[in-house]
């Protein structure tokens, strides 16, 4: 993963929030990294990845973020199935986004979307970059999670 | 002289050559290892990482063998100053600074590295005031003050701003080697409060980097491969990448200065370590 790489990412996932609504831009708060148990809201929406480094990047939201997301589509009910969908759409964006930035060198899984009980029953890495993207009095977090592949750490 | 020898006045430096693949040590020999930078001598670094006199020189002995280590050539006023800083760095009064400054040939010396000082003509002779010399009682001084009475003129002997007025020549306080390769006129003393500056060490590692993204990311990978069990036992849940915490668990030291160097090809400069008070 290069800075490049990274950036490119950072950006573009910047740019689905910034596009949902115009006159709302999302802003980057200050990362932070953070280790041992993953720092997680309602719903997750993931991905592995495998390459230099194995691990996964997430986008962590919570359930008014997705409400509004829900709204913003015109849809008013927001149902836990409805909150699901609406993280697989994320889900779907952040593998899009993935493919775009990372493509050539690392492989990508299919894109799940989870609940928080969910996330916790898997072995995630632990030592975690964590970007709060912070929108419409909302926060989600955008998480990249690496462990040394070939050395174990 | 046996250049496997290692005496407690020793200085030692890193050789250039490149860690052997697959190079596995232990904890004290990869502390040793990092901690060599030919600007203390190896009884402050055992001191430091409070390992006993045999395991230190085993150690070092080990590192010099693998040719991971090399001891360094002193000129006369370093090799005193080795010396001096070799000895004891216990707080005294000036009572009892002035008496062992006194009485330097009255009495056997006794460094703190018991058997293993080496024997010097200038160390009997100028009652260093970082090796403890016994001292025969006198009656108005033996006593050792109470913490109360002493508050005012306790010296910390090495380094000490206080000198005894003699006739003498002065004993030979504390003060580091200066580093070969470094004309930075700082010095950094080895001691227990020395502290690894978590931001001196990300500052570092964004100075290297392209740009502040680049600098994060190089920042990340560096702990990643630290164990999160050593930084959560130091209270580092969550660090900021403007945020310092200052370390003094050793092996979370190692464990940083390792990865740096795994990772980004980097040495941990002493500008990363900062004394507290």
């Amino acid at each position: 993963m290069n800075p490049e790489q990274f950036k490119l990412f950072r950006r573009i996932t910047l740019d689905y929030f910034a596009k949902l609504a115009p006159r709302e831009e999302p802003v980057m708060a200050e990362p932070h990294m953070h280790f041992g148990d993953p720092e997680l809201l309602d719903y997750t929406s993931l991905i592995e990845i495998d390459g230099e480094y194995q691990g996964c990047i997430y986008l962590s939201s919570p359930v008014s973020m997705l409400k509004d997301v829900l709204m913003i589509n015109g849809e008013l009910r927001d149902t836990p199935d409805r909150l699901k969908d609406m993280c697989q759409e994320f889900s779907n964006v952040l593998s899009g986004n993935a493919s775009k930035a990372f493509g050539g060198n690392w492989r990508i899984s299919v894109p799940r979307t989870l609940t928080r009980p969910e996330v916790q029953a898997l072995d995630l890495p632990e030592s975690t970059f964590v970007m709060p993207i912070n929108w419409r009095d909302n926060q989600s977090l955008l998480v990249v999670g690496l462990r040394a592949a070939r050395e174990g750490a | 002289m046996n250049s496997r020898v290692v005496f407690p006045q020793s200085v030692y430096r890193r050789t250039d050559e490149p860690l052997p693949e697959g190079l596995r040590l232990k904890a004290l020999e990869w502390a040793l290892y990092f901690a060599v930078t030919g600007r203390h001598t190896a009884a402050e670094l055992g001191r430091q990482m409070r390992a006993e006199a045999a395991e230190r020189d085993e150690a070092l002995t080990r590192l010099m063998t693998l040719g991971l280590i090399e001891e360094q050539e002193l000129d006369a006023s370093e090799y005193v100053r080795a010396l001096a800083a070799a000895g004891s760095r216990e707080e005294r009064t000036l009572r009892e600074f002035l008496m062992a400054a006194a009485q330097p040939a009255a009495a056997p010396v006794e460094t703190n590295e018991g058997s293993e000082a080496h024997p010097s003509p200038r160390q009997a002779g100028h009652g260093s005031a970082t090796t403890r010399q016994a001292v025969p009682a006198l009656p108005a001084v033996s006593r050792r003050p109470g913490p109360r009475e002493v508050a005012d003129i306790t010296l910390h002997v090495p380094g000490g701003a206080h000198r005894p007025r003699r006739t003498s020549p002065p004993a030979f306080g504390f003060k580091p080697l200066p580093s070969p390769n470094d004309d930075r006129k700082e010095t950094l003393p080895m001691s227990a409060s020395r502290r690894l500056s978590l931001r001196a060490l990300m500052n570092l590692i964004e100075s290297q980097a392209d740009s502040q993204e680049a600098g994060q990311l190089d920042i990340y990978r560096v702990f990643v491969r630290v164990d999160t069990t050593l930084l959560r036992r130091n209270g580092i849940v969550t660090l900021r990448f403007t945020e310092d915490r200052l370390v003094s668990d050793p092996e979370l030291e190692q464990a940083l200065v390792m990865s740096l160097k795994k990772t980004l090809g980097l040495n941990c400069p002493e500008s990363v370590w900062v004394d507290v008070a």
